[in-house]
């Protein structure tokens, strides 16, 4: 190429790139807010499982009164003298 | 390289904040790839983002023993730009400006208006061929590395580079010294 020496500093110059002072911080909050959503995506597929199934509302609703209860029980045994 | 592999670890480990080393280490590779097919500078930090981010929720994916991590991630920055420039509307291919008037040396091109040409060259490449010249002649890449980018042989790689490296000359050829 007859233009040898421009066309290297072309090509240096094209290999030099500005990266953004702040172009870190911006991937780093997308991969944080990414990380948010699969957690909120994962329980609100939890929670749409168990609304479609029959079964699994009545264990859901099983296993809350049986939360509750154990609440209750564990309130009450302070008054059971041992 | 192996440095490159720890980092990966303590991220599948949980610490999700070592990613940024990665991110550090890459970012200008991957701006100067995208920065050479894509010219719009806000797309052009969009799909270097979108690839970080992609290769952090794929990163279980990476398998060492493939390539290098680099190799990896230029290959997730190739693939969401082919993406980004089919989507596009395609432009009339423009032609390459041609230059007959050969006159005294006087009229040598500045480096400015010589880059101006250059540029233009490079954006009527095939996008084949201005991702092969791109990965080897601005980023230094082997033709090795540049074919398992691609997931082409190397003879078709180098045939890529030749082709586009003729275009380019052909451009030079027709402006004066």
């Amino acid at each position: 190429m007859d233009h040898e020496e421009q066309y290297e500093r072309w090509k240096q110059s094209r290999a030099q790139v500005d990266v953004p002072d702040d172009f870190a911080d911006r991937v780093m909050t997308s991969i944080h807010q990414t990380r948010q959503r699969a957690w909120w995506s994962v329980l609100y597929r939890v929670a749409l499982a168990v609304g479609r199934s029959r079964i699994a509302r009545a264990a859901a609703a099983s296993l809350a009164v049986a939360v509750c209860l154990l609440r209750i029980g564990s309130a009450l045994a302070i008054f059971i003298p041992r | 390289m192996d440095d490159d592999l720890r980092i990966i670890q303590r991220v599948l480990d949980g610490d999700v904040d070592a990613f940024r080393q990665l991110v550090e280490r890459y970012q200008a590779m991957l701006l100067t790839l995208i920065g050479n097919l894509v010219r719009d500078r806000n797309e052009r930090e969009d799909l270097a983002q979108d690839t970080l981010l992609s290769a952090y929720v794929h990163l279980r994916s990476f398998d060492p023993r493939a390539g290098k991590f680099s190799t990896w991630l230029l290959t997730i920055a190739r693939n969401k730009c082919l993406n980004r420039l089919k989507k596009r509307t395609p432009q009339p291919m423009e032609p390459l400006p041609q230059r007959t008037d050969r006159r005294d040396a006087a009229d040598a091109l500045s480096d400015t208006e010589f880059f101006v040409q250059l540029d233009r060259a490079l954006d009527t490449l095939p996008v084949d061929q201005r991702m092969a010249f791109v990965l080897a002649e601005i980023q230094g890449l082997s033709h090795e590395q540049i074919g398992r980018i691609e997931g082409t042989p190397v003879g078709t790689i180098k045939s890529r580079i030749s082709r586009a490296k003729a275009r380019l000359r052909s451009l030079l050829s027709n402006t004066p010294e």
